[in-house]
C-alpha cells in the first residue's frame, strides 16, 4: 500500500484545520463577551451616575419629569443590552457560560425596577412598570412556548405605550438574594409571570387581556 | 460546553477527517486515479450474466458483452436464465443464432447468488466475469481490468458504473450524480487497499480463489458485498478500475429506490454480523474496512437522529410560541427577537459544506459526468447534499427492521 500513512497525515491536518476553527471561534465569543461586559459595566456606571442625579433632583425638589426621562433611557437601554445577551447566549457555543454576565444584566435590571420604584413613590404615580419574572435554566418546552409568547406581547405593549412603560423582564433563576427579597415582598411565586406596577399579578395566558386594563 | 455542541463537534470533526482524508488521497494519487495495468498475458475470462426478467434489456447486454474488445478465443460468455417468467429465455435463444458462441443455463428460480454458482460450474474461465442483466460494459472495459489480475494475490477487481437514464427523470440525475461520487470514493480507497463492494453491474473475480471461499453466498440479499468481503478476510486483494466503465439503469420511481437501498443497507448489516470475528484482525479489512463501514452506518444515524432533534425542538417551541401568541393577540415576530449574530458552529458547517460543493464537483468534472459546468448541474449536486444525504438514513432505518425481522427477501 502507498497510501498507509494517510491515516495520521489526514488526522494531523484534520485536527489543525479543527483546533484553528475551534480557536477562531473561541476568540470572536471572547470578543463578543467581551464588549458585552463592557456594556454591562457602562450600564452600571450609568445608573449609579443616575442614581446620584435623582437624589440631588429629590433633595433639590427639581423636576420629576427629568428624572423619569432618564428612567426610561436607561431602561432601554438596560433593554436592548440584555437582549443582546439573550443572542450571544444562544450563539456562543464554545466555551462561554455566560450565567455570570446574565446575573449582572439581571441585577442591573432589579436595581433599575427599585429605582423606578423609588422614583414614583417620591414623584408620585407616573412611570408605568412591567416585570416579566422567566426561567433561564432550560425551562420545559412548554414554558419556552409560553414564555415566547409573553415576552411577544410584552413587545407588543411596550410599542404601543412607548415612555409611559418600562419594561423589565428579569430571569428569576440566577439566584440573586435582592430579587427573591422583592420577589417575596410582592408575593410573585411563580414564573414566567407579569407584575405590573407592583400590583397586578398575570401568571397565565389567559389572564393576559386584563393587562391593559392596569396601565394608566 | 454542553452534551449538543459537543456532540455536534465531534459529528464536525469525523466529517472532517473523512473529507480531509478522501482530498488528500485524490491529491496524493492525482495522476494514478485513470490507471490501469496492461495484462501480461490474456487471460481467460468467463462471463456470467444472471438474468431474470430482462426481458427488456438482455438483448442490449448481451450485445454488448459478445461485442467486447477482448480476444474472442479468451472469452467464454454464460447467460443464466433464473426461471424467468417472461420472454427472456427465449431472447436468450434468439441471441444463440447469433452469437453462436453465447452457452445459456436455464435453471428453476433459485436467486443471483445461486445462478452464480451454478454458472461458475460450468465456467472454464481462469477469471469470472459478473454482468447485470440491464449493465451495458463499455468496450474496453474488460481490458482494463484482467490486469490487476497479474497480481497473484488480486481476488477481485471493480469497474466504474455511470447511469444510463440519467435523463429520465431528476431522481435518476441525482442517483446519477451519487454513483460518480461513490465510484470515486471507490478508486481513492483502493489507494489504500480497501474496495468493500465489487459491484454487480461489472466486477472480475479470480475463479479459484473465489471456489475457494465457497463461492458466493447464497443466504445474503447483497451477494456482491459478501464475496468481497470474504475475500478480504481470506487475504486476498481487491481493486478498482476508474476507467473501466460500465452503465446501469437506476430506479426512477422512490419506492423502487427504497426498496432497492434497503436491500443494500440490509446485505451491509448481514455482512458486518458474518465477519464480526474480523473486527480489528487480518490487515486492512479487519483495521480499517470493517469499523468504517459500521462507524460510517451508526455515524449516518446518529447525525439524523441528532438533526430530527434539533429540528423538531426548534419546530415545536417555534409553534408553540405562535400558537400562544395568537391567542393573547400578540405579534409574532419583533424585529428585536431576531438573531444577527449566528453560533461559530454554523459557520464551521457553512465552510465544509462549501468545500464539499467544491470537491464534488472537481469529482464531476474528472469523472466526466458532464462535459460542461451548468447551473443545473450546481443546483443537482446542491439537491444531492443538502437534500438526498440527509434524507438517506431513513434507509438504514428500514434496513435495521428488515434485518431484525429476518426479511430477506429481494
Amino acid at each position: 500500500m502507498n497510501n498507509k500513512h494517510v491515516f495520521w497525515q489526514a488526522f494531523i491536518v484534520a485536527s489543525l484545520i479543527f483546533w484553528t476553527g475551534l480557536l477562531i471561534g473561541v476568540f470572536f465569543e471572547t470578543n463578543r463577551v467581551n464588549t458585552l461586559t463592557q456594556v454591562n459595566s457602562d450600564f452600571e456606571t450609568d445608573l449609579f451616575d443616575f442614581d446620584m442625579l435623582a437624589n440631588l433632583f429629590f433633595d433639590s425638589g427639581l423636576s420629576c419629569t427629568e428624572t423619569h426621562r432618564q428612567l426610561i433611557f436607561f431602561a432601554d437601554k438596560i433593554y436592548e443590552g440584555a437582549l443582546k445577551l439573550e443572542h450571544e447566549d444562544s450563539s456562543n457555543k464554545i466555551i462561554f457560560d455566560l450565567v455570570q454576565l446574565h446575573r449582572r444584566y439581571d441585577l442591573l435590571r432589579v436595581r433599575l425596577w427599585s429605582e423606578a420604584i423609588k422614583s414614583n413613590k417620591n414623584c408620585g404615580k407616573k412611570i408605568n412598570t412591567a416585570v416579566y419574572f422567566y426561567r433561564y435554566n432550560s425551562p420545559s418546552l412548554t414554558t419556552k412556548g409560553v414564555q415566547g409568547a409573553m415576552s411577544n406581547f410584552l413587545l407588543d405593549l411596550k410599542s404601543k405605550y412607548q415612555d409611559n412603560l418600562i419594561l423589565i423582564p428579569i430571569a428569576v433563576d440566577t439566584n440573586l438574594e435582592s430579587l427573591n427579597y422583592m420577589m417575596r415582598d410582592y408575593n410573585v411565586t411563580s414564573s414566567p409571570s407579569i407584575l405590573i406596577n407592583e400590583k397586578y399579578k398575570f401568571e397565565t395566558l389567559d389572564s393576559l387581556k386584563d393587562v391593559e386594563k392596569n396601565i394608566k | 460546553m454542553d452534551f449538543t455542541t459537543f456532540t455536534y463537534l465531534s459529528l464536525m470533526f469525523l466529517s472532517l477527517y473523512m473529507f480531509v482524508f478522501f482530498v488528500m488521497l485524490t491529491i496524493l494519487n492525482k495522476n494514478k486515479l485513470f490507471e490501469y495495468v496492461t495484462p501480461k498475458k490474456d487471460y481467460f475470462v468467463t462471463i456470467l450474466v444472471p438474468a431474470y426478467n430482462e426481458e427488456d434489456s438482455i438483448r442490449e447486454t448481451i450485445k454488448h458483452v459478445m461485442e467486447l474488445d477482448y480476444p474472442k478465443d479468451k472469452l467464454e460468455v454464460i447467460a443464466i436464465n433464473d426461471g424467468s417468467k417472461d420472454r427472456t429465455l427465449l431472447i436468450l435463444e434468439k441471441l444463440k443464432k447469433i452469437y453462436p458462441s453465447l452457452k445459456i443455463l436455464d435453471k428453476p428460480n433459485s436467486g443471483k447468488a445461486d445462478s452464480l454458482n451454478q454458472g461458475i460450474k460450468m465456467a472454464n474461465g481462469e477469471l469470472i466475469a459478473v454482468v447485470d442483466s440491464d449493465s451495458f460494459p463499455s468496450k474496453s472495459s474488460l481490458k482494463k481490468l484482467t490486469g490487476f489480475f497479474d497480481d497473484k494475490f488480486m481476488g477481485a477487481v471493480t469497474s466504474f458504473v455511470t447511469v444510463r437514464n440519467k435523463d429520465e427523470n431528476f431522481f435518476a440525475k441525482i442517483q446519477s450524480i451519487e454513483y460518480m461520487i461513490l465510484g470515486w470514493a471507490r478508486k481513492l480507497l483502493d489507494f489504500v487497499d480497501s474496495v468493500y463492494v465489487t459491484n454487480g453491474p461489472l466486477s472480475l473475480y479470480r475463479k479459484k480463489y473465489v471456489v475457494e471461499v465457497k463461492c458466493f453466498d447464497t443466504k445474503t440479499v447483497t451477494e456482491d458485498i459478501d464475496i468481497t468481503w470474504n475475500l478480504l478476510a481470506h487475504g486476498y486483494k481487491t481493486a478498482m478500475c476508474l476507467d473501466a466503465r460500465v452503465s446501469t439503469v437506476v430506479p426512477s420511481k422512490f419506492k423502487v429506490w427504497f426498496r432497492q437501498r434497503t436491500r443494500w443497507g440490509l446485505g451491509g448489516l448481514q455482512a458486518i454480523v458474518k465477519y464480526k470475528t474480523m473486527f480489528f484482525k487480518k490487515g486492512m479489512f479487519g483495521i480499517f474496512i470493517l469499523p468504517f463501514v459500521s462507524l460510517s452506518i451508526i455515524v449516518s444515524i446518529l447525525a439524523f437522529l441528532f438533526s430530527v432533534y434539533l429540528i423538531s425542538k426548534a419546530v415545536i417551541t417555534r409553534t408553540k410560541v405562535v400558537t400562544n401568541s395568537l391567542e393573547v393577540n400578540a405579534s409574532l415576530i419583533h424585529f428585536e427577537n431576531i438573531n444577527l449574530s449566528p453560533s461559530v458552529l454554523l459557520f464551521y458547517l457553512a465552510i465544509l459544506f462549501f468545500c464539499s460543493i467544491i470537491y464534488y464537483n472537481y469529482i464531476l468534472y474528472k469523472a466526466k459526468y458532464e462535459e460542461k459546468l451548468s447551473i443545473a448541474r450546481f443546483f443537482n449536486m446542491l439537491f444531492y447534499i443538502l437534500i438526498y444525504l440527509s434524507i438517506y438514513p431513513t434507509v438504514w432505518f428500514s434496513s435495521i427492521w428488515r434485518f431484525v425481522v429476518g426479511d430477506n427477501r429481494w
